[in-house]
Parts: structure tokens; sequence; C-alpha cells
């Protein structure tokens, strides 16, 4: 307590008066985050300025996943060091984000969900534990493992999903159970994994399950109660799709009736995948939301001929009702597993000269696709690393020119590149409006695609594709087979390029000290200087990284940079004890593209948690913040 | 008589969890769970399982493999076994048991970590044959295993 005291009237001394009208809003938020860890009720949209803390997975609705932290510099950065870390208690691949909301870090680990609240107080010590308790069946209808990919904070509450289709909010200052709804059913094939995001006063939050004929949705919950207030599925008639009066989509294939059927054979659509699995951002000024939908279920697309509506796309929507603003399908009548789940950055570029707010999207299909976030319009899709299965992006259809070699159904598609987890998969990016680039986590695989005939049996996989995959530098190649690109969206190419052996699989973050940080998965956790490219530093963690690190300032007024170690993820499954060397299209083809993962990791869930030795600098707090605005 | 060893068995197994302690955790109980040879008492080594009608027969094996793919095993197990979202079925270690018997309980009752239960859904006999096709992947569990390779650097 005595610290925080001394904290806050160092603030307020320091504070010229200009920046103290400007930013008293501001400093209110932050105060109150240093109150020895009461939960802030004040709104997400004043609280993920504050750079001392990380309210959600993405760090703010625009999901820049950027730090105006400056303490940690490509000057010191080299001697960065491990303050404290966090045993999970867990296994499987661990893919959150950890949330600091005051001085308490919230951490949601891979099935059975436990969820951990630290003290950054006393060094990470436990305050609470929640175990949800999750029906052990629904890890027998997880695809790609048992993976969980964080929490959402919103009045005091901390709100995630579990696997087996439950939204669990739970009071932070407590952890008792505020509220937990059902949302859907593992006999069905459904899971969930992916992390909530809370707009105003709902929370909005997606399933799992592309690879099991599940249909996807996503859905809007009151934070107060649980109660589910909309559903928009992906599939189906517009009354089900929320299309209305209101849908203005800008190119005119998506204008028409229940397009959600009958761009599928009779009835598919109802097992069409679709899944709502990973991000949503969110634009206050439009009071728009943003999301993908996931890969068209079955994989085989000679089972379902037609678009495929609306898999593989992006929804605009108002989040109060839920009525849908516009969409776009990146991918229509997918053939190789696109799924269309990548975050969306909400930014303000110079498109041929002139400033304007565009949605920026490193898509899984390996074009980068700048958008108008008004109307869905494609601004540019040019392809961010090697692609084979189109030629380009028709700006003028907004439709893909297919390379018909590469296109794939009841035959045998081979060097069709990227391959099925894309460019990149759901690992997110990061912007720094600095350097103005985008760090981007990429795979560097090609693959051989064969579709086959599936059968449907609800709750069991409906895939109908024998896959292998590859390193783009050739079979056999193992000494590439990922990258961490920064990539200038405006000039259109790559900045620089840092090849790694495996599939960059972490998320990113990047800070005002212009270093950005990311996990391999043979187990390395990185420091690059933002500008250059050059590792500044890095340290060896127990297990590979497949979790997103974030940064944030300790009660201490030190900067800290956490991240989850723990292997595993679709990228990750032959280090779980698997033989794709045996039988090489096991995991949909993905552990026969590393099957020397083990040689390098083994599992085991840890938090490491790095700052630089020392006190906390003698410098103005508001030095620390560089506005995100 | 193999039927009688095998219910004594199971007789002993059934009283023999009323003296276990109590488990600290879920997670442990998880892990409890799996089937066990260790057989207090002696003599389970020397004890028969029940075989597979169809242990050896090459056109079961066959048909079996078809009904493992009808059946969307493929998808979890893969295709020869090798793994995936389910566990694999080539090499020697059985969370529930490798002998015949027991995957045929796995097929038919299901498994609590994920396995779904067929009773009702695959005919006994199907189920039989498809023990046979994950027998025959089992042939040579020894000679299974992830090689060695050269450390990173």
């Amino acid at each position: 307590m005595a610290t925080t005291r001394t904290r806050t009237l160092r603030l307020i001394a320091a504070v010229p008066l200009i920046t103290l009208l400007a930013g008293c809003q501001q400093d209110r938020v932050r105060l109150e985050a240093r109150k020895g860890g009461a939960p802030s009720n004040a709104p997400l949209t004043e609280l993920q300025q504050d750079d001392g803390q990380w309210v959600m997975a993405a760090k703010n609705y625009a999901s820049t996943r950027f730090s105006g932290l400056t303490q940690i510099d490509t000057s010191n950065v080299q001697s960065l060091a491990l303050a404290w870390s966090f045993s999970t208690g867990q296994l499987r691949g661990h893919e959150a984000a950890p949330l600091v909301i005051g001085s308490t870090m919230y951490v949601t680990t891979p099935f059975p969900n436990v969820l951990y609240a630290l003290d950054l107080e006393k060094n990470g010590a436990l305050k609470w534990k929640f175990e949800p308790e999750v029906d052990r069946a629904a890890q027998g209808v997880a695809c790609c493992d048992v993976v969980n990919r964080g929490a959402a904070y919103a009045d005091g509450k901390v709100i995630f999903s579990t696997l087996d289709n439950h939204v669990v909010a739970v009071d932070a200052e407590s952890g008792e159970q505020v509220w937990r709804t059902k949302l859907g059913s593992i006999h069905r094939g459904e899971t969930m994994t992916a992390a909530p995001l809370v707009v105003k006063d709902k929370v909005l939050v997606g399933n799992s399950g592309g690879e099991l004929g599940v249909r996807g949705w996503l859905k809007a919950l009151s934070v107060s109660t649980g109660e589910v207030v909309w559903t928009a599925y992906s599939t189906g008639p517009d009354s089900d799709v929320l299309i209305g009066p209101n849908f203005k989509p800008f190119y005119p294939q998506y204008q028409g009736k229940d397009l959600g059927v009958s761009t599928w054979p009779p009835d598919q659509w109802q097992i069409g995948g679709g899944t709502a699995w990973a991000w949503i951002s969110y634009d206050p000024e439009l009071d728009l939301i943003f999301y993908g939908t996931g890969n068209a279920g079955v994989w085989n697309p000679a089972l379902r001929p037609g678009d495929n509506l609306w898999s593989a796309a992006i929804f605009a929507r108002d989040p109060d009702d839920g009525q849908a603003r516009w969409a776009y399908q990146f991918t229509p009548h997918d053939e190789h597993d696109y799924d269309a789940v990548m975050e969306n950055l909400i930014l303000e570029l110079p498109i041929n000269g002139q400033n304007r707010k565009v949605l920026l999207r490193p898509e899984r299909n390996g074009f980068m696709y700048i958008m108008d976030p008004t109307n869905g319009q494609v601004l540019s899709a040019e392809p961010y690393g090697p692609i084979t299965w189109a030629e380009r992006i028709d700006l003028k259809t907004g439709r893909p020119v297919l390379v018909q070699d590469k296109r794939t159904g009841n035959r045998l598609a081979t060097n069709v590149c990227p391959a099925s987890p894309g460019m990149k998969d759901w690992p997110p990016s990061a912007w720094s409006p600095r350097t103005r680039l985008l760090y981007i986590p990429m795979n560097h695989l090609c693959m051989d695609y064969r579709g086959v005939e599936a059968n449907y049996i609800a709750g069991t996989p409906y895939v109908g594709a024998e896959v292998e995959m590859y390193s783009a530098e050739g079979r056999g190649n193992t000494e590439w087979r990922g990258s961490f690109t920064a990539w200038d969206p405006v000039s259109q190419r790559q900045a620089w390029q840092i090849k790694e052996k495996f599939p960059v699989w972490s998320g990113a973050v990047v800070t005002a000290g212009d270093v950005v940080f990311y996990g391999t998965l043979d187990r390395w956790f990185k420091a690059v200087n933002a500008r250059t490219g050059d590792v500044l530093w890095q340290y060896q963690l127990g297990s590979g990284v497949t979790g997103q690190p974030v940064t944030y300032l300790g009660p201490d007024g030190k900067q800290y940079v956490a991240v989850l170690s723990g292997v595993g993820g679709w990228a990750g499954i032959s280090a779980l004890g698997v033989y794709p060397e045996q039988d090489p299209t096991i995991g949909l083809g993905f552990p026969i593209a590393v099957p020397d993962l083990p040689d390098y990791t083994a599992q085991g869930g840890m938090l490491y948690v790095f700052t630089l030795p020392g006190p906390a600098p003698q410098q103005q707090p508001q030095q620390q913040r560089v506005s995100v605005r | 008589m193999t039927r009688f060893a095998h219910s004594m068995l199971l007789l002993v197994i059934a009283a023999c969890n009323t003296n276990e302690p109590p488990v600290p955790s879920s997670q442990q109980a998880t892990a409890l769970l799996g089937k066990t040879y260790i057989s207090p008492g002696a003599g389970a080594d020397t004890l028969n399982f029940t075989r597979n009608p169809y242990e050896g027969d090459p056109a079961a094996v066959t048909q079996g493999k078809q009904f493992y793919t009808w059946y969307n095993c493929h998808s979890c197990h893969g295709t020869l076994g090798g793994g995936g979202m389910g566990p694999p079925l080539l090499d020697a270690q059985w969370i529930y048991g490798g002998d015949p018997v027991s995957i045929f309980e796995s097929i038919l009752e299901g498994r609590p970590n994920g396995m779904p239960t067929w009773r009702g859904r695959i005919p006994d006999d199907q189920a039989w044959k498809i023990v046979a096709y994950v027998q025959s992947l089992q042939k040579n569990p020894a000679a299974i295993s992830q090689p060695s390779r050269v450390q990173n650097p």
C-alpha cells in the first residue's frame, strides 16, 4: 500500500497541468487500477487505453496488440530477466493471453479450463483458482487439441468459455461464480475455445468444431446475467443469420434471399461449418463488430457444390441486436480449409494518398486484405507469402481467381500453398503505429490434399480429406517451416522476416519501446527490434510457445512481459505422443510437417513473467503511456 | 473355464476398488480410471482373455478396416492407428487395455475422456471385426517408437 500511495503522489505532482486536464479521465482509470487490486467498473473503452493493464486478449477493440509502454526498449531489452513463473498444472496446448486487471493477473488453461488469479503485488502469488467442472467427454470432440484462447473482463467479472460449451462469469475479486450459461452440445461435435469479447453490456462469443460438421454461430450474452440476447448463425436462412433490412454488402453476389441456404446442396448448411472460433473486433465509432467464420463443412468440397455462404467469410454486425450490416466471403466454396477467422485490425492508413479508416486482415488464404469497414469493399488484397491456389483477388468481383490445378474435390491436388493452416492461423499479429508495420506469426507450409468420402455421424469428425503438409521449401526441409514477418500494408511489401524452423504458433505484442515479442514451438521467447528485425534477446522456456504474450505495468511501476508456454494446438499435436511417420495423414496432415517437434519440446504449461533488473525508473508516469488513439 | 477366470478377475478388481484410498484430485482420478494389469492376489499373468472370434482372419481384418473408416474411427485414431484427436492404437500404450475384450468394450461402452459409446450403433459382429483391424495395427508394438534425432544445436 505504501508503494501505491507514493506513486499516486508522484503522479499528481509530476503531471503538467495541460495533460492533467486532457488526461484526467485516463489517470482516474490508472489510479483506480493501482489501488490494491479492486477490479475496475470503468468501461472497457477507457480501460483499454491504460497501458498499465491488459484488459482483453487483443489489448484493444482495434486489435492492435500495441502497448505504449517504453521502459523496455531496444537499448535495454538484452537485460530482460525472469521475474517469476507459475505452473498451470496442465499439459495440453496453452493458447491464452493472460489478462491484467488492476494488480491481478488472470490466466485460463486448456481443458479442464482452470482460471487462476495471481497477485501482482506478491510476485504472482496465487489469490484463488476457479475450476469450472468441465465434461471430460468434450476432449473427444476437440479437433485441434483442447485449447482455450483466454478470458474477457467487464464489470468486475472475468468471463471465459469452457471446452464443453459453457460461458462462465467469475467475480474477479472473490473467484466465485456469478453465472454460467450452456451454449452448445458436444453430442453435435461443438466445443468452445475462443476468447470472448465484451462490447457494451454484452459478451460475444462463438463456437468451434468446423471439423465435426458443426453449424457455426456467434452469440451475445448479457454481461450481468449471462442470458443469451441474440444468436447469429453463419449458415441457414436470413432469419437465422440475422440478415435484415440493414444488410448492405458492397458486392452484388451477397444480395439475395436466404443465400445461406441456396448456396448449399439441400440441408448441407445445417452441418456446414462456418464456426466463429477466434477473433472479434469492435469499432465504437461505426458501432460495428467484425468477426470471421471458419471453413465450410465437410472439408471435401465435392460434397457441397456452391459458394457455401456464409462460411470462410467476415460479418460486420450491430452489437446491440446482432443484425448484419455487411458481409464478404474471402474463400467461396472453400477447397483447402481456409477458415476466415483471422483478427481484424481497425486502423487509419493512407490509401491512394488519402488517410482513411480501414480494416486490415492478414487472411489465412494468404492474401493481405485491406477493406472498407463501412461496407466490406476490398481495397487491396496482395499475397504476403507463397500462394499457388489462386492467382489474385479480383477487386471488381471480390472473388479469388482460382488455379485449376490446385482445386481439390475428389482428386489429389499437390503443392497447394499455403497449406490448410494458412499463411497464418489464429495466432494474432500486432500493429505498431510508430513503425507502421504489422508483425505476423506465419506458417511456411504447402500441402498435398486428396478429397475422399465422408460420413456425417454427429459428434465425430466430418472431414473427407487426406492431407499431408510440408515446408514451402519442399518436402523434407526442416529448416524453414514458419516465419515471423514485418509487413508494410501501405507499400504492400515485407519490411523484414525471421525464418523459423517451425510454424510460428504464438501471438505477437509490440511496444512503444519498438520491441516486438513472440515465441516459437521450439520454446524460444524472442524480443526483436521492431524496425530492423534483429533478435535482441531470447530466452528458452520450458515448453513450446503457443500462447499470446502481453505486457503491463506492475504495482511497483515496472514494465513486465508475460507469456504462457505449453506446446499443443494443431501445430503442436506431433508433440502430444502421436505417430505421423507411421500414419502420415493424422492430425489433419499437420504432424507430418513437424514430426521432429518432440525432439525440441515436451508438454507442460507454465507462465513466465519477465522484467528489467533493478527498481522502476524515475520518470514521469505520464511518459509511460503513448496514446493508442 | 476362461470365462470363469475372467469374471473372477473382475470380482477381484471390484473388491479392490472399495479398499482404494480416496484420490486427491480429479486429474489423478482420471489417470486412475485407466485399466490396469496390476492384479493383487497374483495369477493375472496366467489368465487368458476372451479371444476375438475374428483374430487373425484376414477377411475380417479387411472388413474391419472398412468399418473403421465408415464409423469415422480413422478420423480420431488415424487410418493406420497413429492417433490425433484420439490416442494412437499402434503402440503398446493402452489407457483402457489393449486386449481384444478391452478394445471391444471401449468401442461399445465408450470411455470417459472422449471415446463415444457405439452400443446400439455398431453391431457386435462389426465391432469384433474393427477389433481385428485394430489388433492388426499393433502386431509389432516393440518395433514402433519415435526415432531419436540430432538435438537442437
